[in-house]
């Protein structure tokens, strides 16, 4: 970069410049159960978010005794119109749908009446002190399988993740969503499940033909610094 | 602190600090259903996407839906490589599949976290 703004952090990090667009959050709030028979929690944003692309959806489920699941995520609206999205959980043997949540985009929205603003090479807003950027905290992809069971909904192959649960991060939840390649043409549903009795995070996969591999990435982000 | 930049929002929350890291994308590209270099007879295959700089340690991949999905609509895997990003459309792990993924196209986004 020759020329611009770079914010390096303690760790000599660049933490924002004007090169790149950052993450940043364009809304939060909780969900709750109120359709599907209390299986699914559907959100309306506060105000419409402009993206092309849908935006990114990050959710933390409420700690309860048990286990607590995401799937089957949709994203409502259409491009530069979203308006919501909805999490489901994935019978009535986990905990109903419960939350907190927050969406980001890779760019930012002018809304900042005071404060700061960086635009791109091209005149692209790339951060607005009144979006404040989400803070990275973990991604992995090497997730281990563990067992499999057999639920109400069908096969179900646990994998679990590298790291226990922590309670202050959300994930992103974007990928969970469309199925995955397996045995069977229709693919695998996917699912997040977390188990807060045993502190652990699983992804879990559920077809007639299971693989016992699992590549999914998991993404972990916060709000606040 | 002894030096940086921190910034509150509008109620006066701290949110970014001299401590703080972002997720910075580095890479963000529609991949289509085509193109693949094919590595078997059921049409299991891979495209590569040049990001210099990245490593399995440093940086992590995933796509995500570009669009509305239908129940039985399967999804791109993603691998992150050195200098490179590569997009499967199946399980690397599986040779039991029997198909490979359906949708149209998705986005590969890259993220640097160090």
């Amino acid at each position: 970069m020759s020329y611009g703004f770079q914010f390096m952090n303690n760790s000599d990090v660049v933490t924002l410049d004007s090169e790149f667009a950052r993450l940043v959050v364009l809304d939060q709030g909780a969900y709750s159960p109120n359709a599907e028979s209390g299986l699914r929690a559907n959100v309306n944003f506060s105000r419409v978010i402009t993206s092309q692309e849908p935006p990114l959806i990050f959710a933390k489920p409420t700690v309860v005794s048990g286990q607590a699941a995401i799937t089957s995520v949709l994203i409502y609206g259409s491009p530069g119109n979203w308006t919501g999205f909805g999490i489901r959980t994935r019978s009535v043997n986990h905990a109903p749908p419960n939350g907190t949540w927050f969406v980001g985009a890779f760019a930012a929205q002018g809304v900042s009446q005071y404060g700061m603003q960086l635009f791109d090479g091209s005149g692209k807003l790339l951060f607005d002190s009144g979006n404040p950027c989400a803070v990275f905290t973990a991604a992995y992809q090497n997730w281990a399988y563990a067992f499999t069971q057999t639920l109400d909904v069908g096969v179900t192959n646990f994998f679990s993740s590298p790291k226990p649960i922590n309670t202050v991060d959300y994930m992103l939840i974007n990928n969970y969503s469309m199925n995955v390649v397996a045995g069977s043409n229709s693919g695998a549903l996917v699912a997040s499940v977390w188990d807060f009795t045993n502190g652990t995070l699983y992804a879990t996969m559920t077809s007639s033909a299971n693989s016992q591999t699992f590549y999914l990435p998991a993404l972990f982000a916060r709000l606040v610094a | 602190m002894a030096y940086g930049m921190r910034v509150w929002d509008a109620s006066g929350n701290l949110r970014m600090d001299e401590n703080s890291f972002t997720v910075r994308i580095v890479l963000s590209v529609v991949v289509n259903n085509s193109g693949w270099t094919i590595v078997n007879s059921q049409g299991a295959g891979y495209q590569d996407f040049s990001c210099p700089g990245v490593t399995p340690s440093n940086a992590s991949a995933t796509c995500l839906p570009v669009a509305n999905y239908t129940s039985n609509e399967t999804q791109f895997e993603t691998e992150v490589r050195t200098d490179v990003v590569r997009v499967y459309n199946y399980n690397r792990g599986y040779a039991g599949f029997t198909n490979p993924a359906t949708t149209a196209s998705m986005r590969l986004i890259v993220v640097r976290m160090s």
